[in-house]
C-alpha cells in the first residue's frame, strides 16, 4: 500500500519535472527564434549569381536612413515570373528594414482584401471626404427639387398647348420643343441618381465624378432649357401677336422658369466652392488603374504602376498580351526607391536645366533633354528650364 | 559522441535490411523526377525551384517512412531493454537514432542529383540556388525526422507513429496554412502563425536566399522535438 503510494507520488514528481522543463525549453526555442528574426532578417545572403534579391546600396543607405513608417501594398493579379520576381524584390524592402512593411494582395482573387484596402484609403482621407458627400446629398435634393418643378410646369405647358385661343406659330414651336426636353428628364435623372447610388456604394467612391455628373445635368436644365427658353419666353410675351390671356400665360410661365432657376444656381454654386478632397481623387483614380505598387506613407500616398516598373517594347508588350512571358528589364527598385526618397524629404528638390537659345529647347515636345527631365520628374524632382536671354531667374 | 555514431551506422544498415526503406526510396525518386520534368521545358528558368518545393510537400508523406521504425521497433522487439542498461545514454540513443534517418535522407537525395546534371546538359543553371535549395532541404527534413523520432518514441505501434508524424506535420504546414488565412484569427495570431509555417520558410532557400533567421527557426525546432524524444526515452525508466 505504502509502496504504491511512494511511487506515484514519484511519478508526480518526475512528471512536473518534465512538464516545467519542456515548457521552459519551448520558452528558450520561441525567444531565440524571436531574436534571431530581429538579428539577422536584414541580413540575408544572395547566393544568385545575377543577385536576384539583393536591394541596391543606394536603397539600403535610404532604407538605414528612413525615420517614417512606410506600407508597400502590392495590387497584381498577373502571374508572370518577372512579376513574381517584383514582388519578390518588393518583400526584400520588409527584410531590410523595420520602417517597412510589405504586403501583396492578388486583386482578381481575394476580393474582401481589395475592398479592406480601398477601406482604408477612404478612412485615411475622411475628413475631406465628408464636404465631397455633403455636397453630393445637396446635389441630389436639388435634382429633387428640379424634378418636382419640371412636374408642375409640365401641367402649365400641356394646359397651355391645349388652348384654343393659342395660334400657331414660333411661340408653340418653341413650347413644343421644351415640352420635348421636360419629356426625357425623368429618365435622364433616374439614370443620374442609379449612377451616383453605385458609385456610392463601391468602396473607393469616385466622388469627383458623381459631382461632375450631377453638375453637367443640372447646368444643363438652368443653360439650355430654362436660361433660353425663358428669354424667348419674355420676348414673345412682350411683342407677340397671341391674345392677350395667352401672352399672360406665357409671362406666368417665364417666371416659373426663373423661379427654377434659382435653387439650381445655389446648388451649383455649392458644389464650385467645395475645394476638399482633390488628393483624395488623385489617389482614387491611381489606384482605380490594374496592376501596381502603392506606397503609403504617414502623410501621402503614392502610386507606381506596374508598366512603368519594365522597361518594355512594344513587341514584347505583345507578347504578353498573348500571354507568353518575354523577358523584361525590371526598374522597379529604381522607382520604388525614388519614392520613398521623395516621402521622406520635406521639400521637392529643383533641378534647372540652362538653355542657350530658344531655338534649341532643352525641354517641351522637342527639347533634347526631355528624357532625362522624364526620368527626374518619376524621382519626384522639380523641372524647370531657364534660359539665358530671358532674364527672369527662376 | 562515438556511441551515436555507432547507433546511427546500425540505424543506416537495418534501414537497407527493411523493405519498407526501399519503398520510399524509389517514391522520392519518382516524384522528384515527375516534379521536375512538369516544369521542364524550353523558356523556363534553368532551376530546381519548383522541384525543391514540391519535394517538400512530398517529405510529409514519405520521411514520416524511415523515421516511424526508429525507437518503436526497439520497444516492440524488447531490445530497448538492452540499450536502457547498457552505458548509453538517453540523449544519445535519440540523436544516434536521427542521425541514422539523416543519413538515409541524404541517401534520398542523391538521385536528384541526376536531375541537376539534367539541367547541366540542357542549360546554364545558377549553382547558388542549387546549394541554398539542397541545404533548405536538409534542414526541413532534419525537422520531420525530429518529429518522426518523438513520434515513433510514443507507441510501440509503426503505423500509429506514421500517422502521429504526418499528423504533426500537416500542423506545421497545411493547417498552419489554411488557418492563418481564416479571418476570424487576430491578425497578431495570423502573423505568428505565418512565422511557424514550414514552406514558408523553406521558399527563401528555394529561391536562391540565406537567410540565418531561417536556419536558427529549423534547428531550433528541431532540437526542440529530438528534446521531447530524449524526455519521452527517459520517461520509460520511472513510469
Amino acid at each position: 500500500m505504502s509502496n504504491t503510494e511512494t511511487q506515484n507520488s514519484r511519478r508526480f514528481k518526475y512528471g512536473i519535472n518534465v512538464t516545467v522543463s519542456v515548457v521552459i525549453v519551448l520558452a528558450i526555442v520561441i525567444i531565440l527564434n524571436i531574436i534571431s528574426y530581429r538579428r539577422f532578417a536584414s541580413q540575408r545572403i544572395d547566393m544568385t549569381a545575377t543577385r536576384l534579391y539583393s536591394l541596391s546600396p543606394q536603397t539600403k543607405k535610404l532604407l538605414g536612413k528612413m525615420q517614417k513608417d512606410v506600407k508597400i501594398v502590392t495590387l497584381i493579379s498577373q502571374n508572370a515570373e518577372e512579376f513574381n520576381k517584383a514582388k519578390d524584390l518588393i518583400s526584400e524592402y520588409d527584410n531590410y528594414s523595420s520602417h517597412i512593411t510589405v504586403e501583396h494582395i492578388d486583386p482578381a482573387r481575394e476580393l474582401t482584401r481589395v475592398s479592406q484596402f480601398y477601406g482604408t484609403i477612404k478612412e485615411r482621407y475622411a475628413d475631406t471626404v465628408k464636404p465631397l458627400e455633403e455636397a453630393i446629398q445637396k446635389g441630389r435634393e436639388g435634382i429633387e427639387r428640379l424634378a418636382s418643378d419640371i412636374a408642375q410646369q409640365k401641367k402649365l405647358l400641356s394646359d397651355l398647348m391645349a388652348n384654343q385661343a393659342f395660334a400657331d406659330g414660333d411661340e408653340k414651336e418653341l413650347l413644343s420643343q421644351v415640352i420635348r426636353a421636360f419629356a426625357r428628364s425623368d429618365e435622364q435623372f433616374k439614370q443620374t441618381n442609379e449612377l451616383i447610388e453605385k458609385t456610392l456604394d463601391s468602396p473607393m467612391p469616385d466622388y469627383a465624378g458623381s459631382l461632375q455628373e450631377i453638375k453637367r445635368i443640372l447646368s444643363h436644365y438652368n443653360d439650355s432649357v430654362y436660361g433660353a427658353a425663358g428669354n424667348y419666353l419674355k420676348q414673345f410675351a412682350a411683342n407677340s401677336q397671341q391674345p392677350n390671356a395667352i401672352k399672360e400665360k406665357l409671362l406666368e410661365l417665364s417666371e416659373s422658369f426663373k423661379a427654377s432657376r434659382q435653387p439650381i444656381n445655389a446648388v451649383l454654386s455649392q458644389i464650385d466652392s467645395v475645394k476638399a478632397g482633390e488628393e483624395y481623387t488623385k489617389v482614387m483614380q491611381q489606384i482605380a488603374k490594374p496592376e501596381l505598387v502603392v506606397l503609403i506613407g504617414e502623410d501621402q500616398i503614392r502610386v507606381v504602376e506596374l508598366v512603368d516598373m519594365f522597361r518594355m517594347s512594344q513587341d514584347q508588350q505583345r507578347q504578353l498580351a498573348q500571354g507568353q512571358q518575354p523577358e523584361l528589364q525590371f526598374l522597379g527598385e529604381e522607382k520604388i526607391t525614388g519614392n520613398l526618397l521623395a516621402m521622406s524629404m520635406d521639400t521637392q528638390p529643383l533641378v534647372v536645366f540652362i538653355e542657350g537659345s530658344p531655338r534649341m529647347p532643352v525641354l517641351g515636345p522637342q527639347g533634347q533633354y526631355q528624357a532625362v527631365a522624364d526620368r527626374l520628374e518619376n524621382l519626384n524632382f522639380e523641372v524647370k528650364s531657364w534660359s539665358t536671354q530671358v532674364s527672369v531667374i527662376p | 559522441m562515438n556511441h551515436v555514431i555507432t547507433i546511427a551506422k546500425r540505424e543506416i544498415t537495418s534501414l537497407f535490411y527493411s523493405p519498407i526503406a526501399y519503398v520510399v526510396l524509389a517514391l522520392f525518386a519518382l516524384g522528384s523526377s515527375l516534379i521536375f520534368f512538369n516544369a521542364f521545358a524550353p523558356s523556363m528558368p534553368a532551376s530546381m525551384q519548383a522541384t525543391f518545393q514540391g519535394l517538400v510537400w512530398l517529405m510529409i508523406l514519405l520521411l514520416p517512412g524511415i523515421s516511424m521504425r526508429l525507437i518503436s521497433d526497439e520497444f516492440d522487439s524488447g531490445t530497448i531493454e538492452l540499450l536502457m542498461t547498457s552505458p548509453l545514454t538517453d540523449t544519445q540513443l535519440v540523436l544516434g537514432k536521427w542521425l541514422g534517418a539523416m543519413g538515409f535522407f541524404l541517401t534520398l537525395l542523391v538521385p536528384t542529383l541526376v536531375l541537376v546534371g539534367v539541367i547541366e546538359a540542357f542549360g546554364d543553371p545558377d549553382y547558388g540556388p542549387l546549394l541554398t535549395g539542397y541545404i533548405g532541404l536538409l534542414l526541413v527534413g532534419g525537422f520531420y525526422l525530429a518529429i518522426g523520432t518523438f513520434a515513433s518514441a510514443i507507441s510501440r505501434n509503426q503505423i500509429i507513429s506514421y500517422m502521429l508524424t504526418v499528423f504533426t506535420i500537416c500542423l506545421f504546414t497545411f493547417v498552419i496554412f489554411l488557418l492563418s488565412r481564416a479571418s476570424f484569427i487576430p491578425l497578431k495570431l495570423q502573423q505568428a502563425m505565418q512565422f511557424m509555417f514550414v514552406n514558408g520558410h523553406f521558399e527563401d532557400f528555394g529561391k536562391g536566399i540565406l537567410d540565418l533567421s531561417r536556419v536558427v527557426y529549423f534547428v531550433s525546432s528541431t532540437a526542440f522535438f529530438l528534446f521531447l524524444a530524449v524526455k519521452l526515452v527517459e520517461s520509460k525508466r520511472w513510469r
